[in-house]
């Protein structure tokens, strides 16, 4: 096997990962044969479920939505796309026979147009699975899992869409075999949170590019729909259509300047620089900032403040410790004005050293180990047996 | 005897003490000082005490000030120092706690990240003298999570010692060396799934092993032939045309592999001088 630090894998796109228990009812069977004292075979069954959510989406699942939610710009040639955590989530339940060796995912991703014929609303599972009003259609009992994590009286996200609708935008199963897929990625350059993640996702795509405006902003909702329960053809003789939104967020989009990477980019590089004022002032351009400082007289005045980000390379001497925030104060006697960066440095390390309480008794208890330890170290350095017999001798009464 | 016991412990420390490197409180004090040193538990108004220091949609690059985080690494090991004596022993113990903190700083970053993404078995002690680093006030931030940071000192890359988003639209970056140059990437994890802006043609990339992803300039794709009204795309015909001109079975891993818009890089390079060094005298 490689060298697994040696990696040159940077992001790894798989067709589908199906979890290693789908959800149902599963059943172990465990056996055991005994040869002494006699041949015997000992047998148990247990049955157990496992149980996914069906009609809701754990908020937490979701790492990110493309373009992010409420998002203005021209999203004319761009697919929208979801990304969770959970890399197996898509392959969770089967809803048809696989297609050419690939399962079909149970979710997809779809935009409706604000203006389409489509209606949201929350109502309970129970209601869902339930609510014959003419001419709707909404999933089949019959055709959904047994125990799902949800309950009858939990609530869940609906759109009820139009039979045009869905027909000009439903991707069909095949097509959601192309839309679904997993991606394993080396999250080692990010951020500090999001390199603690484990870099193995699932990415659902919506199968249509998002509705633009030529002028005018126009908003689309892009909803994660669950296909549990839906035929792949919908029978005749029905109008509307429901579908369980599992998540859903809105964009915006419209023919004109939107903000990409690269023009966010170019900004930025208008704007670069090291830290510390635009100024001639040399005090300025070093970053010090005058800030009001009332002192513990009452007197007031102000003093300059500079963070620990230098515009240039520090001195390599160091100032060591002072013991005290006042110890660290620095005064310019030509001005008069104190500098009070390091003195307000040593006060937030007390601040921080307190708020994280188990580190900060650190401190106390290593001091007081090195005080017994002294101590000790004394008492073996200068007392003989010779000089105790001595002491206990000349005490009264001995 | 009575003598020996009446003499000051003060006297006792100024002549006997010395740091004791191997206590185990004490490498425990080290470790907590060196996420200090990174400054984590700073609030964002000590680090940047006035906005217009980092207006909207800027950068500023800076060298981290040691004599701040030894003030910081003071005050944070003042706790409990009450008489003379815990003065003293502070006096032995700071330097040694300062340095070694300084050469941990990796470790808190290496901890936390998971092991699939980690490129050694340890975290390596800080090498390059001086720490430096960006804050970003951006949209960048928030709207591109997972964003992609690379500090280099010429040819080198340099170790993040710590990347965190402060704000929804800040982002902190401290690099263990000297930064000449940065690289910002978008983020593998979301990269766009489209046709390229101001294009309507895609042009496939290879999917063989011997060139892979290199864009082969002849199989183009017009995306609007599989374009139905209202954006609709024709999924499956996508794929299977994408498939002749690749001559290999397109799946969904290659179709979101032809339709990824290349991830965009930027490079941000030290230019011009910086600042004289020494103007800073030593005080107090």
């Amino acid at each position: 096997m490689d060298n697994q630090y040696d990696k040159n894998e940077k992001m790894k796109l798989i067709g589908f990962r199906k979890p290693a228990l789908g959800s149902g009812r599963h059943k172990v069977e465990v056996t055991q044969k005994v040869r002494k004292p006699a041949e015997d075979t000992f047998k148990k069954t247990e049955y157990f479920y496992v149980a996914s959510r069906a009609y809701t989406l754990d908020a937490d699942t979701i790492f990110s939505v493309s373009p992010s939610e409420n998002e203005c710009g021209d999203f004319s040639r761009q697919i929208p796309f979801i990304t969770l955590k959970n890399e197996t989530m898509p392959w969770e339940y089967t809803i048809a026979e696989e297609i050419n060796g690939v399962p079909v995912p149970w979710a997809a991703l779809i935009v409706i147009a604000e203006g389409e014929e489509a209606e949201e609303s929350d109502i309970t599972v129970e209601k869902l699975l339930g609510d014959k009003q003419p001419r709707l259609f909404f999933p089949d009992r019959s055709l959904l899992p047994k125990v799902t994590a949800e309950k009858g009286t939990d609530c869940c996200h609906v759109v009820d869409i139009s039979r045009q609708l869905y027909l000009s935008i439903m991707p069909t199963f095949e097509e959601m075999t192309y839309l679904t897929h997993g991606k394993r990625v080396d999250l080692a350059d990010t951020e500090d949170e999001v390199t603690a993640m484990n870099g193995d996702f699932s990415v659902i795509m919506a199968n249509r590019f998002i509705p633009t405006g030529e002028k005018e902003m126009q908003k689309s909702t892009v909803h994660l729909v669950s296909m549990l329960g839906m035929p792949e053809k919908i029978p005749d003789g029905y109008d509307k259509i429901r579908l369980v939104s599992l998540h859903r967020f809105s964009v915006f989009s419209a023919r004109s300047q939107s903000e990409t990477f690269a023009s966010l980019i170019e900004k930025l590089s208008r704007n670069t620089g090291v830290i510390g004022y635009d100024q001639e002032k040399e005090v300025l351009k070093k970053g010090y900032v005058p800030k009001k400082h009332y002192t513990r007289s009452g007197e007031m005045t102000y003093s300059l403040y500079r963070s620990p980000f230098l515009p240039y390379e520090g001195p390599g001497s160091r100032i060591g410790p002072k013991h005290t925030a006042d110890g660290y104060l620095v005064y310019d006697p030509e001005n008069g004005i104190f500098d009070v960066s390091y003195a307000a440095a040593f006060q937030m390390g007390r601040l921080a050293a307190l708020s994280r309480k188990p580190e900060g008794a650190l401190m106390v208890s290593y001091r007081k180990k090195q005080k017994l330890k002294m101590h000790r170290r004394m008492l073996e350095e200068n007392l003989k047996p010779a000089d105790i017999y001595e002491a206990v001798k000349n005490m009264p009464g001995m | 005897m009575k003598r020996i016991l009446l003499e000051p412990l003060q006297t006792r420390l100024r002549s006997n003490f010395c740091c004791d490197e191997e206590d185990g409180t004490l490498q425990e004090i080290c470790n907590f000082v060196s996420e200090l040193r990174l400054l984590k538990d700073v609030p964002f108004s000590y680090l940047v005490p006035d906005e217009k220091l980092l207006p909207p949609e800027s950068i500023r690059f800076f060298y981290l000030d040691e004599n701040w985080l030894d003030a910081f690494t003071d005050g944070a090991m003042s706790i409990g120092r009450v008489a003379e004596a815990d003065a003293l022993i502070d006096n032995g113990s700071f330097g040694f706690v300062a340095s070694a903190a300084t050469q941990r700083l990796s470790r808190s970053r290496f901890l936390h990240m998971h092991p699939n993404h980690r490129r050694r078995r340890d975290a390596l002690p800080v090498s390059g003298k001086a720490r430096t680093g960006f804050i970003l006030r951006s949209e960048l931030v928030g709207k591109w999570r997972g964003l992609e940071a690379f500090g280099y000192n010429g040819e080198t890359l340099l170790e993040i010692l710590r990347m965190d988003a402060l704000a929804n639209d800040i982002l902190l970056c401290i690099f263990d060396g000297e930064l000449t140059k940065f690289v910002i990437s978008e983020p593998k994890t979301g990269l766009r799934f489209g046709v390229a802006d101001n294009e309507n043609e895609l042009v496939l990339k290879s999917v063989k092993e011997e060139d892979f992803g290199v864009p082969i300039e002849k199989a183009r794709v017009d995306v609007r032939q599989f374009t139905g009204a209202g954006g609709k795309i024709d999924v499956v015909g996508l794929a299977k045309r994408m498939g002749e001109l690749l001559q290999t079975d397109v799946r969904s891993p290659e179709l979101a592999f032809e339709l990824i818009a290349v991830a965009k890089r930027a490079e941000f390079l030290k230019g011009g001088g910086t600042f004289g060094e020494s103007d800073y005298s030593d005080v107090c």
